[in-house]
C-alpha cells in the first residue's frame, strides 16, 4: 500500500483497475449510489405499473369471458328508473345556448371580465418571467373571439352524453344532490363546531361538561348508526301528511291565510321566493350594498388606525346595507308590498302531498343532520386545540390593554388560532364530502345512489365505479385546494 | 396640657357596636363552587339556566320514552345474534366467548404490565357487578303488570298461552265498560300506540271513544254474552266462568292451576245469544310475563315441553312472542323488572367471567412488573400475544368433524365479534404496508415518492363504501384466487389497504418529528440506510405517533360498521337484519335497536380513546430526548 | 435502503405473479362439478319476503317458494336426503343481486326476479322456467279508498314507495308518466321491509310492487285489514330462477328440475304418495321416476331418479305453492288462475318428459 504524504491536490489520480470503473472511478458501478438510485426507480416503476397493467388485463379478460365486456359507453345509455329528488333530468338542457353570450346584453361585461383576467395573469406572472406573462395575457385575450367555436366543439363532444334521461344526466343530478348536502353541512358544522369548541373552554362548568359529553358521544359512535337512528326516529316521530304541523292560522287578532312552514314525515316545506323580471334590480341593490359596505369598512378601519376613535364598523355598514337593499327593492317595484322582485310561493296542501314552496325531504334532513352533528364533534375538538395553542401571555396582554372578552377572542385569539385550525379543518371538510355517500342508507339520491341505480341496469360496474371514484377524488381535491387557499391567507409570513 | 392631662387620653366607649362587615363571598363548598363555576356573571347565569332548561327538557323526553314507552326486547332477546352473528350456530358460541376471554386476558395482562389502572375503575366495575346481581333479585319482587285486552262485539281476543305452577292462583276479569265517563282520551294515556305504531286494540278503543262521544253507541246497552275459558294443552276446556248474560257486572274467574303445565285462556261468546253491543276489558292479574330469552326459554321448555298450538275458530294462532309485547302502562319498578333485569340476567355470566379473567390478567401483569426482570416479562407478554394468534385461529376455525370442534368458516361469523376481528386484523395487517408506504412517500427517489403519493391520495380521497363495494363486486374478477375467497377476506383486504393509506400519513408525521441529527449521527457512525431506518428512525417515529395510531384504530372500529351495507353481518348489520324481520315484529323498535348499537360502539371506542389518552400522558407520544 | 428495495420488489413480484397465473381457463369448467365438489349449492334469495323467501323465526329455516325451488335444484343434484344442509341461502338486496350472480357469489338466483329482455340480453344470464306469474300492483291504505281512490288515475300527485333497482320502479315511472306526463314522486328503499316501513310511517301514499310481494308485505304489516291492494295491473311480472349463461348443462339442470315439479303435478305425484308409484306399470310415470332404462337423468349429469328425489324432498308444484304462497293470501285461482296447471287453464306447462 502506498502512503501519500503530499496534500491531496498533488496526489496522482487513482488508477483505473477494472473496466467497470470507467464511469465511477474508485467504486464498482453496482455500489455507486447514483446508479443504484436510477435502477431502483426503474425497477419500482416497472413493477408498480406492471402490476397495474396485469391486474387490468386480468380484469378485462375475466369480464369479457363473463360477457360483460367493459363498455365505457354506459354513460350514453338511457336511464329508465327515477330519482327521488334532484334537478330534473328528463328535459332538454341547452347549456351551450345559455353560454352563447355573443347576443346577450351582458356581452360587454363578459369581454371586460376576460380582459381583467388577462391583466391579472400578466401582473402575477411578470415578476417571474416577463415573456411568459406577455404570452399568457396574449393567449387569454386571443381566446375571446374563439369562444363560440370552443363552445360548439365542446357541445358536439358532450351532447351524446347529455340527452334527456341519459345515465350521465342522472348521475349529474346525483352530484348536484351531493353538493347540496355537503355545502350546507360544511357551513352548519363549522358554525356549530366553533360554538361548541368555545363552549369546551368555557368557565361555566355546565356548558363545558355538556360540550364535552356531546363531543365524546358523537365522536365515538359510527356515522352510519347515527344516520339510521335519526332517519328512523324521524320516520316514527314526524306526523303523516294529513296531520302535518303547520304555522298557526291565527295569532291573537292576526289571521294568516298561508302556511309559513309545514312539517311532516315526507318533507319540511316553507315558502319559496321566485324571482320575477325586476329581480335584477334587487340583486343589483344587494351588490351595491356589499361594495359600499366593504368600502365603508375600509374607511372606518383607517379612521381607527389614524385617529384612534373606535371604528364601530358595523354601526355604519349594517344600516347602509339595509338602505341599499330597500332602495333596490323599491326600484324593483316593491311598493305595494305584494308585487316586487319576488313572487312568494307558499306550500299548499294538495290531494296527497304538499305542493309548492321549497321542500326539504326527510332523507336530506337526516343526512344533513347526521353529517353536521358528527363533524361538529371533530371540529369542536380541533377548534379547542387551536385556541388552547395560543399562548396565555397573549390573552393576558390583551386583557391588560383593556379589551373585553369578545374582543380578546375575536381580535387576538382567533386569528392566531386559525393558523392551527385550518389544516385539520380542511381534512374534516374532505371527510364530509366522502361521508355523504352514506345517503344510500336513507334513500337520498346522491352520487353513489345514482351510480348504483345505473349499475343495476347495465351491470357495468367497472366504468361506473371508476367514474364515481374520479368524482369523489375531484371533490376531495376541491376541498384540499380550498384549504390550501385558506392556509396561505392565514399563514405566518416569515421573512 | 399638664402631664396629668396628657396621661389620661380621653376615650369614650362607643354606644353601639361597629357595623359588622359581611364575610367574604364563599367560594368553597358546594355553594361556593356553584357560584364560581355556574353563576359567576350575568351571562354565566343565563347560560347555566338555559342549559339546565334544555337538559331538563331533553332528558325528560328521552327518559320518559326510554323507561315507559320503549320496548327493549329487541336487545335482550337477541344478545346472541348481536354478539356472534345471526348465522353463527348457537351451540358453538362458547368458542367465541373463549376467544374473547383470551383476548381480554392478554389485554389486561399488557395493561397490568405496561400501565396502571386507576382505583375508581375498579370501583365502577364492582358497582356494575353488584347491580347485575341485585337488580334481578329485587325485580322478582315487583308485581306483574296487569295485562289488558280489549273486547267488543267484533274484536276477537287471541288466545293467550301461559305457564302456571302447581297451585298458582290467577284472576281473570271481564270488566264491562258501561260508564260514559270511562270513555275518555285520558284512558288511552300510557298505551303505546299512535298513528305510526298502531295497536289495534287501542285503535278500536279509540274509535269506540269517538263513537260514544258522538252518541252513536251507548255503552250502557251492554248485552254481550261472554265467558272466560281455560283450556289445557290439548285444547280441553278445564275451567269456565259463567256467561255474563248481558249484565254489566264483572265476570271474574279465579282459578287455581292443578299442575305445572301450559294452559290457554280465551274469551268466548255464547253462540246462542252472542249479544251485539258492548265493550269490555279482559284483564289478567298476577300472570308472569315471561320473555323468550335463551335462559328462560330453555328452562321453560325443559320443564314444560313445547307450548300448545291450538286452532280455534276466529282466533289468531298465538305464539309465544306476540303475547310478550306488553302494550300497556309500565311503572318505573316494572321497567327494572321487565326490561333491565332480563338483560342483566343474560349478560351476567359473560360479564363475571370476563371480569374474573381480566382481574387475573391484570394481577399477573402487575406481579410480573414487580417480580420479574422487565425485559423478560416484556418478552413473555409479546410471546403470549403472538402465541394467541394460532390458538385463536384454532379455536374459531376448529377441526373437521361434528364432534369436537366442527369446522367453521369466516362467513359464519358476525356480530360484535366480527367487528372486533375486522378491526384488529385490519390494523395489524396494515402496519407493514403503511410503514412501507410512508417510507416510500418521503423517499428521495422521485419515482417511488410519486407513485406512493398517488396511491395514498387516491385511497384517501375516495369514500370507504365505494372501495368496499368494489371489493365485493370487482375484486373477484381480478384474480382467480380471490374469486372463491369469501366476502370477509375480500373486505378485510380492502379495509387493510384503506387503513394502510391513512396509517402512512400518520407515520409520515412521525417520521418528520424525528430530528435530523439522529440520521446524521447514525450515518457518521457508518450504519447503512436500512439499519438507520429500522433501528434509529422507525422506533422513534412509531413511538411518537402511538396515540395517532390508536386514533386510527378507533376510526377503523367505527368504519367497520359500513360493511353492514355490503352484506356482512357485523353488529350494525346484525341489528339491521333483526329489525327488518317482519315476522317477529321487531320492525317497530328501530330506535331501541340502534341506540343500543350506538352504546356498544361508544363503550368500545371510548375505552380505546381513554387508553390512547393515557398513553399520551405517560409520554409515549413525545419524542424522547 | 437496499434491503427495503429488495423487500418491496419481492412483495410486488408476489402480487404480480398472483395475477398472472390467474386468468381463467379458456373453457368455462362445468359448474355441476364445482357444485358437487363444494357439496353445497349457493342460492341467492331475498330473505325478507313472506311467501317467497323469509326466515321462520321459530325454526330458523328459510321458507318460501323461492327457497323451495332452491331446494328443488339441490335435491336434483345431491339427492333427497337432508336437502336443507345442501343449500346455502345468500340474502341479497335488489341492488346487488345481479352483481352477486355475475361475481360468482351465488350459483343460482331465485329472488322473485322478473324475466325481461334487457336482463336476458345484457346481464349474460338466462332465465329458467317461470315459477310464478305475477303482475305489478298498488297498495294503499283504507283511508284513501274511503276518500274515493279507485285506481292509478286517481293518484295524481301521490308519493310512491318502491324498492330501488327493480323493474317495479321503472314500470311505475312509465305508467305514471304515461297518465300524467310528469315523473312521479318516488321514495326508494333498499329492501322490501324498508319499503313497508316507509309506507306505514306515511312517507308515501302508495306502495308498489309485485302483487305477490304486496300480499306478503300486507300480511306482515301491523294492521293488515287497513291495507287494500288495488285492481290495477301495471305490468307483467313473470318470476323465475336466473343463472349465468356460461354453462348450458347447469341451465338445463335448473330448467328440468323446475319442470319436474310441474310434471309431477300433472301426473298426480306428490311427496306423500310417491312411494305408491314404485314399480308402477304406467310408462310415463315410470320414465318420470327413473324406474325404466331411459336414463334421462344421466343426459343432464344427474342421477336417473332425480325427479323422484325432487318430489320426495320438496314436493310437486301444487304442494310448493300451497305451502308457501297460499297462506300469504294469494290462492291458486287468483288472477284468473294464471298460476294453475295448463290443464286447469293456467300457464304452468312442462315440455315433454322424454
Amino acid at each position: 500500500m502506498t502512503v501519500y504524504n503530499d496534500p491531496i491536490e498533488n496526489r496522482p489520480p487513482p488508477k483505473r483497475r477494472r473496466a467497470y470503473q470507467i464511469f465511477t472511478p474508485g467504486i464498482p458501478f453496482y455500489r455507486d449510489v447514483r446508479v443504484l438510485r436510477l435502477v431502483a426507480q426503474i425497477v419500482f416503476a416497472v413493477l408498480f405499473i406492471g402490476t397495474l397493467a396485469v391486474t387490468w388485463i386480468s380484469l378485462t379478460t375475466n369480464l369479457e369471458q363473463s360477457q360483460i365486456a367493459l363498455d365505457f359507453g354506459v354513460y350514453k345509455r338511457s336511464f329508465a328508473a327515477g330519482l327521488p329528488e334532484g334537478i330534473p333530468f328528463d328535459t332538454e338542457w341547452d347549456w351551450a345556448g345559455n353560454l352563447d353570450l355573443a347576443n346577450s346584453t351582458i356581452f360587454p361585461v363578459w369581454i371586460v371580465l376576460w380582459l381583467g383576467i388577462a391583466y391579472y395573469a400578466y401582473t402575477r406572472l411578470r415578476q417571474r418571467n416577463r415573456q411568459l406573462a406577455i404570452i399568457a395575457a396574449a393567449v387569454i385575450v386571443l381566446l375571446i373571439p374563439l369562444h363560440p367555436t370552443i363552445i360548439s366543439e365542446l357541445d358536439k363532444a358532450v351532447s351524446p352524453y347529455l340527452f334527456p334521461k341519459s345515465n350521465t344526466r342522472a348521475i349529474i343530478s346525483g352530484i348536484v344532490n351531493t353538493l347540496r348536502v355537503v355545502v350546507l353541512s360544511v357551513f352548519a358544522s363549522t358554525l356549530l363546531g366553533v360554538l361548541i369548541g368555545i363552549g369546551l373552554l368555557s368557565t361555566n362548568y355546565l356548558v363545558r361538561t355538556v360540550s364535552h359529553v356531546y363531543v365524546e358521544i358523537f365522536r365515538n359512535t359510527p356515522l352510519l348508526v347515527q344516520l339510521v337512528l335519526i332517519y328512523q326516529g324521524a320516520l316514527l316521530i314526524l306526523p303523516i301528511v294529513a296531520n302535518s304541523m303547520t304555522s298557526p292560522d291565527k295569532i291573537g287578532p292576526l289571521r294568516f291565510y298561508e302556511k309559513f312552514y309545514v312539517v311532516n314525515v315526507r318533507a319540511f316545506s316553507f315558502p319559496k321566493l321566485n324571482p320575477t323580471d325586476t329581480a335584477a334590480w334587487f340583486y343589483g341593490g344587494l351588490i351595491v350594498g356589499l361594495i359600499v359596505g366593504y368600502l365603508v369598512r375600509r374607511w372606518r378601519i383607517r379612521v381607527q388606525e389614524l385617529t384612534g376613535t373606535p371604528s364601530r364598523t358595523w354601526l355604519f355598514v349594517i344600516p347602509l346595507f339595509i338602505v341599499c337593499m330597500i332602495t333596490g327593492w323599491l326600484i324593483a317595484g316593491g311598493w305595494p308590498l305584494s308585487s316586487g322582485p319576488f313572487n312568494v310561493e307558499y306550500p299548499q296542501f294538495g290531494r296527497f302531498n304538499i305542493e309548492g314552496g321549497t321542500q326539504i325531504s326527510t332523507p336530506f334532513m337526516s343526512l344533513f343532520s347526521a353529517l353536521t352533528l358528527y363533524t361538529t364533534a371533530f371540529i369542536a375538538d380541533i377548534v379547542r386545540a387551536g385556541i388552547q395553542s395560543v399562548p396565555k401571555g397573549q390573552v393576558e396582554a390583551a386583557r391588560s390593554l383593556g379589551l373585553s372578552g369578545p374582543q380578546v377572542l375575536g381580535m387576538v385569539v382567533l386569528p392566531q388560532a386559525l393558523r392551527l385550525i385550518i389544516p385539520p379543518l380542511g381534512n374534516q371538510y374532505v371527510n364530509i364530502g366522502k361521508n355523504s355517500s352514506l345517503g344510500l342508507a336513507v334513500g337520498y339520491a346522491d352520487t353513489y345512489q345514482a351510480v348504483q341505480l345505473v349499475n343495476n341496469e347495465s351491470g357495468q360496474s367497472v366504468p361506473l365505479f371508476v367514474g364515481m371514484m374520479i368524482i369523489y377524488l375531484a371533490l376531495s381535491l376541491l376541498f384540499s385546494l380550498l384549504t390550501n387557499l385558506l392556509n396561505t391567507t392565514t399563514r405566518l409570513r416569515t421573512r | 396640657m399638664t402631664d396629668e392631662q396628657k396621661f389620661f387620653v380621653h376615650y369614650t366607649a362607643p354606644k353601639e357596636p361597629p357595623p359588622s362587615r359581611h364575610p367574604p363571598i364563599r367560594d368553597s363548598g358546594i355553594i361556593g363552587w356553584a357560584r364560581v363555576n355556574l353563576f359567576s356573571s350575568l351571562v354565566d347565569t343565563i347560560s347555566t339556566l338555559t342549559m339546565l332548561a334544555i337538559l331538563g327538557f331533553a332528558g325528560y323526553l328521552f327518559l320518559d320514552w326510554a323507561i315507559f314507552k320503549a320496548q327493549w326486547e329487541v336487545v335482550f332477546l337477541n344478545l346472541r345474534p348481536l354478539g356472534s352473528g345471526p348465522e353463527f350456530p348457537p351451540e358453538e358460541v362458547p368458542r367465541i366467548e373463549l376467544s374473547i376471554y383470551i383476548l381480554f386476558f392478554l389485554a389486561m395482562l399488557s395493561v397490568g404490565f405496561w400501565g396502571r389502572v386507576r382505583g375508581f375503575v375498579f370501583a365502577i366495575l364492582a358497582l356494575i357487578a353488584v347491580v347485575t346481581i341485585v337488580v334481578p333479585i329485587v325485580a322478582d319482587a315487583v308485581e306483574e303488570p296487569t295485562i289488558h285486552y280489549y273486547i267488543d262485539a267484533n274484536y276477537n281476543i287471541r288466545q293467550v298461552n301461559f305457564v302456571a305452577d302447581e297451585g298458582e292462583v290467577l284472576t281473570f276479569t271481564l270488566d264491562p265498560v258501561t260508564d260514559k265517563s270511562d270513555f275518555d282520551n285520558d284512558k288511552l294515556q300510557g298505551y303505546y300506540g299512535n298513528e305510526k305504531l298502531p295497536n289495534p286494540a287501542m285503535d278500536a278503543f279509540a274509535a269506540a271513544i269517538g263513537e260514544v262521544n258522538r252518541g252513536a253507541i251507548d255503552p250502557a246497552n251492554y248485552d254481550l254474552n261472554l265467558a272466560i275459558q281455560i283450556w289445557d294443552r290439548r285444547g280441553q276446556v278445564i275451567a269456565q266462568s259463567d256467561f255474563s248474560q248481558g249484565t254489566s257486572e264483572s265476570t271474574v274467574l279465579e282459578w287455581e292451576s292443578p299442575a305445572e303445565d301450559w294452559y290457554t285462556v280465551t274469551v268466548v261468546r255464547d253462540p246462542n245469544a252472542p249479544g251485539e253491543n258492548g265493550i269490555a276489558w279482559f284483564k289478567i292479574d298476577d300472570l308472569e310475563v315471561f320473555y323468550s330469552t335463551r335462559t328462560e326459554t330453555r328452562k321453560r321448555l325443559d320443564r314444560f315441553g313445547d307450548p300448545p298450538r291450538l286452532n280455534c275458530e276466529g282466533c289468531a294462532i298465538s305464539t309465544n312472542r306476540t303475547d310478550l309485547r306488553f302494550n300497556g302502562e309500565r311503572t318505573l319498578a316494572q321497567w327494572f323488572s321487565l326490561q333491565l333485569a332480563p338483560y342483566l340476567t343474560e349478560i351476567r355470566m359473560f360479564l363475571f367471567i370476563s371480569l374474573a379473567v381480566g382481574l387475573v390478567g391484570y394481577g399477573f401483569g402487575q406481579a410480573g412488573k414487580v417480580q420479574l426482570d422487565r425485559k423478560l416479562m416484556s418478552r413473555i407478554v409479546v410471546g403470549l400475544w403472538l402465541l394467541s394468534v394460532p390458538v385463536q385461529i384454532f379455536v374459531i376455525r376448529g377441526v373437521g368433524g361434528e364432534d369436537f370442534l366442527p369446522r367453521l368458516s369466516t362467513t359464519d361469523l358476525g356480530g360484535i365479534y366480527l367487528t372486533i376481528l375486522l378491526s384488529i386484523a385490519g390494523i395489524l395487517a396494515s402496519f407493514p404496508i403503511g410503514i412501507l408506504l410512508a417510507l416510500g412517500r418521503q423517499s428521495d427517489l422521485p419515482v417511488v415518492s410519486l407513485l406512493c403519493t398517488l396511491f395514498i391520495e387516491v385511497v384517501r380521497g375516495v369514500p370507504l363504501i365505494t372501495l368496499l363495494f368494489m371489493g365485493r363486486l370487482i375484486l373477484p374478477f381480478v384474480a382467480d384466487a380471490l374469486q372463491n375467497a369469501d366476502l370477509v377476506i375480500r373486505l378485510s383486504i380492502v379495509l387493510t389497504l384503506f387503513t394502510a393509506a391513512y396509517l402512512a400519513e400518520v407515520i409520515r408525521g412521525g417520521l418528520q418529528i424525528v430530528p435530523k441529527g439522529q440520521t446524521e449521527a447514525a450515518r457518521a457512525l457508518g450504519l447503512s440506510e436500512v439499519y438507520i431506518t429500522t433501528l434509529i428512525v422507525l422506533p422513534q417515529a412509531l413511538r411518537a405517533v402511538i396515540p395517532a395510531i390508536m386514533g386510527q384504530f378507533v376510526s377503523l372500529l367505527k368504519d367497520t360498521s359500513l360493511v353492514a351495507l355490503v352484506g356482512l353481518f357485523e353488529v350494525t348489520g346484525a341489528m339491521r337484519r333483526l329489525l327488518s324481520d317482519t315476522q317477529t315484529g321487531y320492525t317497530l323498535f328501530q330506535r331501541e335497536g340502534y341506540i343500543y348499537i350506538g352504546i356498544v360502539y361508544f363503550i368500545l371506542c371510548y375505552v380505546l380513546a381513554e387508553v390512547s389518552r393515557r398513553l399520551e400522558e405517560t409520554g409515549a407520544g413525545a419524542a424522547r430526548r | 435502503m437496499r434491503r427495503i428495495l429488495i423487500v418491496m420488489t419481492l412483495l410486488l413480484l408476489v402480487m404480480a405473479s398472483a395475477s398472472i397465473t390467474s386468468a381463467r381457463q379458456a373453457e368455462p369448467g362445468p359448474k355441476l362439478t364445482e357444485i358437487v365438489e363444494r357439496g353445497i349449492l349457493n342460492c341467492g334469495v331475498g330473505g325478507a319476503l313472506p311467501g317467497f323467501s323469509s326466515v321462520n323465526p321459530d325454526t330458523n329455516r328459510m321458507e318460501g317458494i323461492d327457497a323451495d325451488f332452491c331446494r328443488v335444484v339441490a335435491a336434483a343434484i345431491f339427492g333427497p336426503d337432508d336437502v336443507d344442509s345442501k343449500v346455502n341461502f345468500v340474502p341479497l338486496t335488489a341492488n346487488e343481486r345481479f352483481n352477486a350472480l355475475q361475481a360468482g357469489q351465488v350459483d343460482l338466483l331465485i329472488r322473485n326476479t322478473t324475466w325481461t329482455l334487457t336482463r336476458d340480453a345484457s346481464l349474460n344470464s338466462n332465465f329458467g322456467p317461470t315459477t310464478f306469474y305475477d303482475s305489478q300492483g298498488l297498495m294503499v291504505k283504507q283511508e284513501l279508498i274511503d276518500s274515493g281512490v279507485q285506481s292509478l288515475a286517481d293518484l295524481e300527485g301521490a308519493s310512491f314507495c318502491s324498492q330501488s333497482g327493480t323493474t317495479t320502479e321503472k314500470n311505475m315511472v312509465d305508467a305514471y308518466t304515461q297518465l300524467f306526463g310528469v315523473a312521479p314522486a318516488l321514495v326508494l328503499a333498499e329492501t322490501s321491509d324498508a319499503t313497508l316501513r316507509d309506507f306505514e310511517n306515511g312517507a308515501c301514499d302508495v306502495l308498489t310492487s309485485d302483487k305477490s310481494q304486496l300480499a306478503g308485505l300486507r300480511s306482515a304489516s301491523t294492521n293488515p285489514s287497513n291495507l287494500v291492494i288495488l285492481n290495477d295491473t301495471l305490468s307483467k311480472e313473470p318470476l323465475g330462477p336466473m343463472y349465468l349463461d356460461d354453462d348450458t348443462q347447469f341451465g338445463d339442470i335448473v330448467d328440468w328440475a323446475v319442470y319436474a315439479t310441474f310434471t309431477a303435478e300433472e301426473l298426480g305425484i306428490t311427496s306423500q304418495n310417491i312411494d305408491e308409484f314404485a314399480g308402477t306399470e304406467d310408462i310415463v310415470i315410470a320414465r318420470f321416476l327413473g324406474q325404466d332404462e331411459s336414463g334421462l337423468g344421466a343426459l343432464l349429469g344427474l342421477s336417473n331418479t332425480f325427479a323422484a328425489d325432487i318430489i320426495r324432498a320438496v314436493g310437486n308444484y301444487a304442494e310448493i305453492y300451497e305451502r308457501n304462497v297460499a297462506p300469504v293470501g294469494i290462492p291458486r285461482d287468483s288472477s284468473n288462475g294464471i298460476n294453475q296447471l295448463y290443464t286447469n287453464g293456467g300457464l304452468i306447462y312442462a315440455p315433454a318428459w322424454r
